[in-house]
């Protein structure tokens, strides 16, 4: 059996991390987590080494986030609201974000948001999406420049030193 | 192919700490573009950072260890047991203190000749 109590440990914060970003909401995604640990008590095989681990929970997860967006879509309904985050600034950003992220193909958003919420390698991407390492680099790349153009602004501020906003009450 | 467009995918390789070829990194960030692209790749993962910091609070809560519970139970147990035994060690030490009861009594009384002379001098 595999030792649910450990991976937890071990995955969770990434997990939630990548969950909450794929269905753009804290509460969904925590709920989403627990689900990802509920359904890996089930399972019946050990894995083989940390790797395998990683890339089988994070399959379980892309399942229940496409399981997800597949539920919302069918009952039409809106976007969850954002999750709180503190100043109205911010909160324009992390609007700007998710719409970004909605507006990538459901693969290469889930590429992307794996290596760059959850620090997963090309390697473990590639064995939970069943891509080559080559294809995984290819379209993470792909993401990062829709993405670098959909949030020109925010970037720009950042490379700019400001904060988010910062530049409306000057 | 010296004027080949560089593999500019090599970038998201060298931010992503995969491995790469440093040529073809060289090439790519000999250009403008190149340059631009890598300085924005580290820009926007700073957004999505600090945005997903924002949500950061909302981490599932770690299931609580059993450990305490567990060394609670195990305080209370010996506790009970330090105690039984300490009140069983008192309560014989309280019995040896105390004489036995007699099983028969000799009675001295003045006047009687008490030495047995047993056909002596």
């Amino acid at each position: 059996m595999v030792n649910v109590e450990a991976l937890f440990v071990q995955h969770q914060e990434r997990v939630f991390r990548y969950l909450c970003r794929a269905v753009g909401h804290a509460e969904t995604a925590r709920d989403l987590t627990q689900d990802v640990f509920v359904r890996a008590t089930g399972a019946p095989t050990a894995l083989a080494d940390d790797a395998s681990a990683r890339a089988w929970l994070f399959t379980i997860a892309r399942n229940l986030a496409l399981d997800h967006h597949r539920r919302s879509r069918r009952r039409d309904r809106p976007l969850d609201p954002p999750a709180s985050a503190s100043g109205r600034a911010t909160q324009e950003v992390t609007a700007a974000v998710r719409e970004a992220l909605a507006r990538l193909g459901d693969l290469d958003r889930d590429v992307f948001l794996m290596r760059e919420t959850a620090g997963l390698s090309y390697a473990d991407i590639a064995r939970v999406c069943a891509l080559s390492p080559e294809a995984v680099r290819s379209r993470i790349h792909r993401a990062r420049l829709e993405l670098r153009s959909l949030l020109a602004a925010p970037i720009r501020h950042r490379l700019r030193g400001e904060l988010p906003g910062s530049t409306r009450n000057k | 192919m010296t004027n080949a467009t560089p593999d500019l995918e090599v970038i998201s390789a060298f931010v992503d700490d995969e491995p790469f070829d440093p040529d073809a990194l060289g090439r790519a960030l000999a250009t403008d573009d190149g340059r631009q692209i890598l300085l924005e790749f580290i820009a926007l993962r700073h957004v999505i950072a600090d945005d997903g910091a924002a949500v950061a609070p909302a981490v599932p809560v770690r299931p609580r260890s059993r450990w305490p519970l567990w060394a609670a139970a195990a305080a209370v147990v010996v506790a009970l047991a330090g105690g039984f035994m300490a009140g069983r060690t008192l309560e014989r030490r309280g019995q040896s203190d105390q004489a036995p009861a007699p099983t028969r009594t000799v009675e001295l009384r003045p006047g009687v000749e008490w030495q047995f002379t047993n056909g002596g001098r």
